[in-house]
């Protein structure tokens, strides 16, 4: 069940990690277009990990 | 007359106009008889959304805020759960509401906290699905 908060009167959505990973699918495809740098990449495939991970489930 | 069937822990579970006399009850089941109408006994406690109820309600990831509304008669409040948490719902002749987010995706699942008193089931539950704006 997707955990929930509240926020300023409404109930919110907890983020889980893959959407926040998800979130950044942009950023990472331009990244990935110039020469990213080890830790830039490693971020990358922690973000793909985390959302392969998710879809596994 | 209605038939309310409970769950092994007091729970109601269903209930129905019938008397339910050959229902194959689980172990641990009871079933109790109240003297109302199905409406009557339905309209104890009603979740809905934009006036509709009982099924699953669709929503996109970033749209404007969906407003849940709570229907208890002769109550002041009602304690409902929105997923983990518990909430207190202040009551207006009967009824009151809340306001659920669209900032994320997910699921949101609101019951009634009391399920000894009010069933989670029907009226008395209902689904929101807030999908991913792609």
């Amino acid at each position: 069940m997707f955990k929930v908060t509240r926020l300023d009167g409404k109930f919110v959505l907890e983020e889980t990690p893959a959407q926040a990973a998800r979130k950044g699918k942009t950023r990472d495809v331009e990244t990935l277009t110039k020469t990213p740098s080890l830790e830039e990449m490693a971020a990358i495939v922690e973000r793909i990990l985390t959302r392969l991970d998710d879809l596994e489930k | 007359m209605i038939s309310v069937v409970r769950d092994k822990d007091g729970n109601i579970k269903t209930f129905q106009q019938s008397l339910l006399e050959d229902y194959n009850r689980s172990l641990g089941e009871s079933i109790e008889y109240v003297d109302a109408s199905m409406s009557e006994y339905a309209g104890r406690f009603y979740l809905a959304c934009n006036g509709r109820s009982g099924e699953t309600i669709l929503a996109y990831q970033s749209g404007p805020d969906l407003r849940i509304d709570v229907s208890c008669p002769g109550e002041e409040e009602v304690e409902v759960m929105v997923n983990n948490l518990r909430e207190k719902v202040k009551l207006e002749q009967g009824k009151g509401h809340f306001l659920l987010s669209t900032a994320n995706w997910g699921i949101f699942v609101i019951e009634p906290a009391d399920r000894r008193k009010y069933c989670a089931a029907g009226n008395g539950k209902l689904c929101v699905e807030v999908m991913p704006y792609v």
